[in-house]
């Protein structure tokens, strides 16, 4: 009765049965709240434990090179002989819209064919054991595992260079059987 | 009453649905069998590129391009980055690409992002990379699609610092090989 004579107070027209009918409103209410609190609480569980919120995206950024020669062969070389390409050699067409560093390394520590050659980061030879270096504006060690040298460094968008290669064969050769050994130019946005 | 009710139902409804609808993209490494790869046509390739998820390298005779850079933002521990590396032979002979890690690269020398604090890479960022399908051969015309993913173990290490960067690069010939190498831009949360 006191219920029902504060809602007039307010200037309601309510009457007990209406107001029973909003108090089950509010119990169905409640226990749908409770019962729907584990799911929210779970659902932010599964957020927090997946890459939801992880961002990837590629954004433009052009780099392209190429080059007018694909090897050379520096023919059948002597021990602790120095046998020079010249020093434009290789051209590299660079098409890239960006400024970009360009490294040149070798992508292995050995030399394939017989008796494979070690190769030295150290740029000096020795027994069984070779090093090349690269030319571009000086003459530079070409390395595997250190990291690798600038053949050209905040190289221009658009604009070519050339270079050359030098090798220092060992001082102690095992066999004649030819060497190989690959040597990357790769460029990245600089 | 009921009408309350009903709308803050929906309401609940609606911001539950919001919340467990999946706004990140299924991880592309899921998407690959490793062993039931086989190079695709060009026209087939060229539906996935273009997203952001996706750097395309074209490889031509004695030339080869990549046309981004990767950014990952709010990476963290135990989560998963995936880029589809795009790999288009469009030389008149086969080839087998190299890809590889660089972690030696100085972010320094990266003068476009001088001055936002990325560092270089922590060594042990290597073995957080993993690349699948193996490379093998692509015939020319056809192209190739490598996951190339970034999967932080699920533990805390004191030294990563909170941007960094590093280069997962393309490289294709021998003796001469000719590589271009992306930049991989790494934000933590």
């Amino acid at each position: 009765m006191l219920l029902k004579a504060k809602i007039k107070e307010k200037g309601g027209e309510k009457t007990m049965g209406r107001i029973m009918s909003e108090l089950k409103g509010v119990r169905l209410l409640l226990a749908l709240l409770l019962a729907l609190l584990p799911m929210m609480a779970m659902s932010g569980k599964a957020l927090a434990a997946t890459t939801a919120d992880i961002t990837v995206n590629a954004t433009p950024a052009y780099v392209e090179i190429s080059c007018n020669q694909s090897s050379y062969d520096f023919g059948v070389v002597a021990t602790s002989s120095t046998t020079n390409t010249s020093t434009a050699y290789f051209g590299i067409d660079n098409n890239s819209t960006v400024q970009t560093d360009q490294t040149i390394s070798v992508t292995t520590t050995t030399w394939s064919g017989g008796l494979g050659w070690d190769h030295s980061d150290a740029g000096t030879a020795g027994d069984n054991t070779t090093a090349i270096y690269a030319h571009n504006t000086d003459w530079s060690i070409i390395v595997k595992n250190a990291a690798p040298n600038y053949i050209a460094e905040n190289q221009a968008a658009t604009t070519d260079y050339d270079f050359g290669l030098s090798l220092q064969a060992p001082t102690v050769l095992y066999d004649g059987a030819e060497k190989s050994i690959t040597v990357r130019i790769s460029a990245s946005q600089g | 009453m009921k009408r309350v009710v009903f709308l803050f139902l929906s309401v609940v409804i609606l911001v539950l649905v919001a919340s467990c609808t999946p706004n990140y993209k299924l991880k592309l490494s899921e998407q690959v069998e490793a062993d039931n790869v086989t190079p695709i046509a060009m026209e087939e390739s060229a539906k996935m590129e273009g997203k952001d998820t996706v750097m395309t390298f074209v490889v031509q005779n004695n030339r080869i391009s990549v046309d981004s850079v990767a950014y990952i933002n709010k990476f963290h521990r135990g989560a998963e980055a995936d880029m589809l590396y795009m790999v288009r032979n469009e030389s008149d002979v086969p080839i087998v690409p190299s890809i590889y890690f660089v972690g030696d690269a100085h972010i320094d020398d990266y003068s476009a992002v001088e001055g936002q604090g990325y560092d270089d890479v922590p060594n042990y960022v290597e073995e957080w990379i993993s690349i699948k399908p193996e490379v093998a051969e692509i015939p020319p015309g056809m192209a190739q699609g490598y996951i190339v993913s970034l999967t932080m173990p699920n533990e805390e290490f004191t030294d990563l610092p909170n941007k960094f960067a590093f280069q997962i690069g393309v490289g294709v010939g021998h003796p001469l090989q000719l590589a271009v190498s992306p930049w991989w831009m790494v934000r933590m949360r």
